[in-house]
């Protein structure tokens, strides 16, 4: 056991839930936040350039309705010169070129910003506004370039029509709310890993409480039990498994410090006898006949002791699987019959019927030796509480599941409730029949118990009392290998 | 016959060669392994008793290298550890038998008995004490030329005793030898059949011989 528990100390625990949690809870706000800021800057930035899409369009729009007008070339001469004065908000250039790409018109200074071969090539003029492309300039102005061809005036000759419009400030507010996006998402991030741990630690705290209940524990301080509080849902089941298997551990404890003490008890009776005799005898001369007699009882009082630590191997062996099992299949009839007829003349003696009640045979697959120690010892139980006239019963049934379950039977004192559960326990004895029958020493119900486990069968005892106890042995059926 | 004894303990020793020397056998004492193996080296013994726990060469070495050397003498071990792989072991290391502490010393004069009787036994079929008289296969038993009522297991009691006469049986090999209980039941159940078998052989006769040894067993002699 210490070797296991040093295994399970040496090897690393795992990353804490908490660091689970925080990591988990930081990747999602990041994603979150990412996500959001990302769609938020598309929104805007998709409206931007619609307006100034829309803002172009209206322009060229405005200009091709000039052009197509009788002397629109002026018109729109004197547009330009008035658009240039204003220096309006949304900086706009237009330029007019005739079929051969000579410049017509421009607006003051576009030929050093943006070249004409910059402009997309004109559509015809079914797509009525053409086709838009963007143009940098060294100094890091956006502009957005449209270009048509329209017809101009009465001249049957058509003008190719370009028109850029400034984009630089819209870049510039994308910018810099690109910039506060990055930091809200920063302090956003920090926000929520802060939270987290925050959260985390919170949430689990119950979980701590747990194991520092669960360090109160130990050999002495069994009592401890978790469902007094009220732990949150998850933990409810555990707190609750946790209990039982407390109350198992604390039900074994019980027993096992019931045991060593019972076991004392049951050394210290013949222990004491040996002592005592053998003081009082070498108290003065005796005769040889007195020192013989002292001798014999010790005898008696050895084969005792040794009886007890056979048992008590018997059950250490039994208990931990080392005791061999040899199955056979037995002939039930013939088995009881022989541990009847062994303990017969004895139930004569107490005046008490010893019945098989059973005729019929069946198949039995049990350890020949362990099946009669079993048998045997609920007998010499039932002879053992049962008065005079009484009766005792051995019989045998097949159940639903082709088992056997062998009962014995008796119409004796019976057993009180609150003896029950402990009837296994080794060495315990109802406190009347230790003073009534000190020859037993309270193992024969424990040994008949590990010989069922052996076999993979249980006892069941039912009783009454001063009506009678039945006491029965349920075997599996036989393997088919024994078949 | 003469016995050895291979055992550190030295109580267990002392009491072993005084009990043993009492049944007329002579007895050597070795307290360890070496000692032991040059002893039943050098000798030739009936029986040799030996204690798996020693000092030095242990019981099992001793054994293997007595084995080895083709000697052939039986013997009979004692082990306080009542593991089935210890008996095991002990059995197909060449050993006759084995007794597991503490043990009666009934049974283990019992158990050399049974080892030097081992080979062809001749037993009549008629065996006599006193005016007791048991024909085995009649399946008879008279005692003054009167015939006794018995019951076939009582029959079987009887002549065990009869067989073993002189010999002192404990409980638990009597109710193994009659009933196959092997298991020592904390009621004494032999001891009613034991006196049911009185009142037939003994209680209607002057002389006794069924006796009882308290806090060892039963012995049927003529005293």
């Amino acid at each position: 056991m210490s070797l296991k528990s040093a295994e399970r100390r040496t090897s690393a625990p795992g990353l804490s839930i908490t660091s689970r949690l925080v990591i988990l809870f930081t990747v999602a706000a990041v994603l979150i936040l990412t996500l959001t800021s990302g769609i938020l800057y598309w929104g805007l930035a998709k409206s931007l350039e619609e307006r100034s899409s829309h803002y172009l369009r209206d322009e060229v729009n405005m200009l091709r309705a000039m052009l197509v007008k009788p002397d629109g070339l002026e018109e729109v001469k004197r547009e330009i010169a008035m658009e240039t004065g204003t220096l309006e908000y949304v900086q706009h250039y237009v330029r007019v070129l005739d079929k051969g790409g000579n410049v017509l018109i421009e607006t003051a200074g576009m030929g050093q910003i943006i070249p004409a071969s910059a402009f997309p090539r004109p559509t015809r003029e079914e797509t009525r506004y053409g086709k838009r492309a963007e143009w940098r300039t060294a100094d890091g102005q956006v502009f957005m370039l449209k270009a048509l061809c329209t017809e101009l005036g009465d001249a049957p000759d058509r003008v190719r029509l370009q028109v850029a419009l400034n984009s630089t400030r819209r870049m510039k507010i994308l910018t810099e709310y690109r910039e506060k996006l990055l930091i809200v998402g920063f302090f956003g991030v920090l926000g929520s890993l802060a939270a987290s741990v925050w959260v985390s630690r919170r949430g689990l705290r119950p979980l701590r409480e747990i194991v520092s209940i669960t360090r109160r524990v130990t050999a002495t301080h069994l009592d401890e039990r978790l469902q007094a509080r009220h732990w949150p849902k998850e933990l409810h089941e555990l707190a609750g498994s946790y209990d039982l298997m407390l109350d198992r551990l604390q039900d074994s404890f019980d027993r096992l410090s019931q045991f060593a003490s019972n076991m004392a008890h049951e050394f210290r009776t013949p222990l004491s006898n040996l002592m005592g005799e053998a003081e009082v005898a070498l108290g003065r001369e005796r005769s040889p006949e007195e020192y013989r007699q002292v001798l014999e009882s010790g005898l008696e009082e050895y084969r005792r002791l040794g009886h007890i630590v056979d048992s008590l191997l018997f059950l250490a062996r039994a208990e931990n699987g080392a005791h061999p099992l040899t199955l056979s299949l037995l002939n039930l009839r013939d088995e009881v019959d022989l541990i009847a007829e062994y303990y017969r003349p004895m139930a004569e003696e107490k005046g008490i019927e010893l019945a098989v009640s059973c005729v019929e045979d069946a198949p039995l697959a049990a350890d020949a030796n362990l099946f009669r120690r079993a048998v045997g010892n609920l007998i010499a139980n039932a002879l053992r509480y049962t008065p005079g006239q009484g009766k005792v019963t051995i019989s045998w049934a097949l159940d639903q599941a082709n088992g056997i379950e062998v009962a014995v039977t008796d119409t004796g004192c019976g057993i009180a409730e609150e003896d029950m559960p402990k009837l296994f326990d080794r060495f315990y004895r109802v406190e009347t029949t230790r003073t009534k029958h000190p020859q037993g020493f309270g193992l024969g119900l424990s040994i008949v118990k590990s010989i069922m486990d052996l076999h993979g069968g249980t006892v069941a005892i039912r009783s009454q009392v001063d009506a009678g106890t039945t006491v029965t042995l349920r075997f599996p059926s036989p393997p088919a290998s024994l078949g | 016959m003469r016995i050895l004894i291979i055992e550190d303990e030295e109580k267990t020793a002392n009491y072993l060669r005084r009990g043993l020397t009492e049944h007329t056998f002579a007895v050597d004492v070795a307290s360890n392994g070496n000692d032991g193996l040059r002893l039943a080296e050098s000798n030739d013994y009936s029986v040799i008793i030996l204690d798996v726990m020693l000092p030095g060469m242990n019981g099992w070495e001793v054994l293997r290298s007595l084995r080895s050397q083709q000697k052939q003498t039986p013997v009979l071990f004692l082990t306080a550890k009542d593991a089935v792989t210890d008996r095991v072991r002990g059995l197909e290391l060449g050993a006759d038998d084995y007794l597991v502490k503490p043990f009666a010393f009934s049974e283990l004069l019992a158990r050399i008995h049974t080892v030097l009787r081992r080979g062809p036994v001749m037993t009549p079929s008629v065996l006599r004490v006193a005016d007791l008289e048991i024909d085995i296969q009649a399946l008879r038993a008279t005692r003054a030329g009167k015939r006794l009522d018995l019951t076939p297991k009582e029959f079987a009691l009887l002549s065990l005793l009869i067989r073993r006469q002189g010999e002192v049986l404990s409980r638990t090999r009597i109710a193994e030898r009659i009933w196959n209980i092997n298991f020592e039941s904390e009621t004494n159940v032999v001891d009613v059949h034991m006196r049911r078998l009185r009142v037939k052989v003994d209680e209607p006769f002057e002389k006794k011989l069924i006796h009882t040894v308290r806090g060892v067993g039963y012995v049927l002699e003529e005293r």
